[in-house]
């Protein structure tokens, strides 16, 4: 007997209970709604691709836009003198050695996220740092040579160059300096990194200014199939550079202290 | 979908975890954090079994954690007036079952104030639907008991 | 969730730094006791897939970590003895950029991130650039980004460094929490940091493992060995909690002891 009455009175109780209401669901709710994980989408290459370039451009693009400014401008206060392209050796140096500044503005990205110190926390995720570091580097390079090709053929318009011989004296130090610095990640990174590629930059620009203090005529015509056998040998010894750090970077324990 | 859960849930959960405490602002904390921990754990809990009963079991726990930093409830301390559970006997009713021993308080909360069916009490409780039935069964003995010493009290 | 280390060598020109290791890992935590140079960095390296395995074979749930790879990587949670971070990124940013190399959607990784600096007490300071941090703030952003991708084994190599006894107490809370359902494997040669939480511990010397066992079976043998050492740690880390409790007088600390904080009254 008692127990029906318990069950009754336990009822009773059920029913009222469902009268007590949460005064804060709505304001719980939100706050919860903030924690809460998106559905998780995992592997998918082509985000990673898009993010790692959108982190590297966000900063660049604004170097590259100002070298590109910068470039176009030059051309078209000094495109006279280009056009002859013999005299003014001092124009066509400058013309050669702007493209490889723009590898070194665009290097402070890469090193910025190169570092000795972050490798180990890099090397332990899912990507792991050799795929982040080739994939910068990968976009940098085609990034560069894009904007580079912009700058000539826009140049093209304010005045009438020889635009495979500009891109050809230009491009080659760029495939240079750029080949420079991937031998260079090989060996080391963050700080250290920037200051090597620093030193290389100076070092090919002193050769620069050297061949036209002592007027060496690098830029003669008759020089130009020499600059296109270096600009190839260039562009395979920067193709070799890229293979070799990529795999060097596979094997983490010859990058890590 | 994790909201969709919440939402739904949310005032089921409430009410489970008002059974076990004297305030409803209490009640709120433990409800918020069994979401919270259910939300932490959404990507990776392998589901075996119904969400309801897996939050049931979170807000089992937060209970049990709960009364663990706190003095045992004492029966003296006379709770705030709920609103929506003026009446004394309700308010008698719900002391009852609270001081019952802890599986058959559970047991009883789960089968007549959550309603839940034998084999969901079990899956939370991870015990088999027999011995959930004995526990409800012995719950309701010992409320028995009590009622019958209440009655005498309220008698005079 | 089984993480089998079978008879798992290292060595690096003369010395062998792992020696024939084998243990078997689940859910739970473990410590990993010893001095610098005992191979427990270089066995944590290992078990993250850092390290070459020069003999031997870690498996994971029966496979093998070297073959599954990125595979393996995406289960992992590392926070490496010092921790390094990019000092121009803010608490936030870092916390992206990683969770982008951990193969994250973004939006879930912005909302990951928030509920994980929420977590470790860094959400007020999550758009501060990280060379502002203290040292104890920087160690709970690493903890923080070890768990982005909600991972089953979670390695952490002297987690507690630079940590103060009040920080210490947290993260042993949080460590507690977090190995109830995957595996926690955490070194430092600090005994304290783990004789509360660790559900089994390894003592490290050269390589190997020279005696292993819960709390209980081992903290004689290490006290016996350590004595003295132990038992002021202990006192002194209480009186530190005492001292610096937030509800504790500092003014009249100073007054009453001096500056330095430190009175030969203890």
């Amino acid at each position: 007997m008692r127990q029906k009455e318990i069950k009754k009175k336990l009822k009773q109780y059920e029913v009222l209970s469902h009268r007590i209401l949460s005064e804060e669901k709505e304001s719980r709710i939100e706050k919860l709604l903030l924690l809460e994980p998106a559905e998780r989408t995992r592997g998918n290459l082509w985000n990673f691709i898009l993010e790692q370039t959108g982190y590297l451009e966000r900063y660049c693009v604004i170097w590259q836009t100002l070298w590109l400014l910068l470039f176009l401008l030059l051309v078209r206060h000094g495109g006279m003198q280009i056009q002859e392209m013999e005299s003014e050796e001092g124009i066509l140096v400058l013309f050669s050695f702007l493209p490889s500044l723009l590898v070194m503005l665009t290097v402070e990205e890469i090193t910025r996220v190169y570092q000795k110190t972050m490798l180990e926390i890099e090397y332990a995720t899912k990507y792991s740092l050799r795929n982040v570091v080739m994939l910068r580097m990968a976009v940098l390079c085609i990034s560069n040579c894009l904007i580079l090709t912009a700058g000539v053929l826009g140049g093209n318009v304010f005045a009438d160059l020889n635009v495979s011989k500009l891109l050809v004296y230009s491009f080659t130090p760029m495939i240079l300096m750029t080949g420079i610095l991937l031998k260079l990640m090989q060996y080391c990174q963050g700080e250290v990194l920037r200051n090597a590629v620093i030193g290389g930059y100076v070092l090919m620009a002193a050769l620069a200014v050297f061949n036209y203090v002592k007027q060496l005529g690098w830029y003669r015509p008759e020089c130009f199939g020499i600059w296109c056998i270096v600009c190839a040998a260039g562009v395979v010894f920067g193709l070799w550079q890229f293979v070799l750090l990529n795999r060097k970077l596979a094997n983490c324990e010859q990058i890590l202290p | 979908m994790p909201e969709k859960i919440i939402r739904k849930y949310y005032d089921e959960i409430f009410r489970y975890c008002y059974h076990h405490v004297e305030s409803s602002a209490v009640a709120e904390d433990l409800c918020q954090d069994t979401f919270v921990s259910f939300i932490e754990h959404y990507g990776r809990y392998r589901q075996e079994g119904k969400t309801k009963n897996y939050l049931y079991t979170i807000a089992k726990n937060k209970c049990k954690d709960y009364y663990k930093k706190l003095r045992p409830i004492v029966m003296e301390t006379v709770p705030e007036q709920e609103a929506g559970m003026r009446m004394e006997e309700e308010v008698a009713v719900k002391h009852m079952v609270m001081s019952l021993p802890e599986e058959l308080k559970e047991a009883i909360i789960l089968r007549y104030f959550q309603g839940l069916k034998y084999t969901d009490i079990a899956a939370i409780l991870k015990i088999s639907s027999s011995l959930v039935k004995y526990r409800v069964k012995k719950g309701l003995e010992l409320l028995a008991q009590m009622e019958g010493g209440g009655h005498e009290t309220k008698g005079n | 969730m089984e993480l089998v280390i079978d008879r798992v060598t290292k060595q690096y020109r003369n010395k062998i730094a792992v020696d024939r290791l084998s243990t078997v890992l689940k859910e739970g935590v473990y410590g990993l006791l010893g001095a610098n140079g005992a191979g427990k960095t270089t066995l944590m390296r290992m078990i993250c897939g850092i390290a070459r395995i020069d003999s031997g074979e870690i498996r994971f749930d029966g496979e093998e970590i070297e073959k599954m790879g990125g595979r393996y990587r995406d289960l992992l949670g590392y926070l490496p003895q010092d921790f390094g971070y990019y000092p121009n990124f803010t608490a936030m940013e870092f916390m992206l950029y990683i969770a982008s190399l951990k193969g994250l959607d973004r939006k879930f990784a912005k909302t990951r991130s928030r509920l994980l600096l929420q977590k470790v007490g860094l959400i007020s300071e999550m758009r501060h650039k990280i060379k502002t941090f203290s040292g104890g703030m920087r160690q709970r952003l690493g903890i923080a980004q070890a768990l982005l991708n909600d991972p089953e084994i979670l390695v952490l190599d002297e987690p507690t460094a630079g940590l103060d006894p009040r920080e210490r107490v947290r993260f042993r809370n949080m460590i507690a929490e977090l190995g109830k359902d995957r595996i926690v494997i955490l070194s430092t040669h600090i005994v304290s940091d783990v004789e509360e939480i660790a559900d089994w511990i390894f003592f490290m010397k050269q390589g190997q493992f020279i005696a292993q066992g819960t709390m209980e079976m081992l903290k004689s043998h290490y006290f016996k060995v350590t004595q003295a050492e132990e038992a002021e740690a202990f006192r002194l880390e209480k009186l530190y909690l005492y001292y610096f409790s937030e509800d504790f007088d500092r003014e009249r600390e100073e007054l009453l002891f001096g500056k330095d904080g430190v009175h030969d009254k203890i």
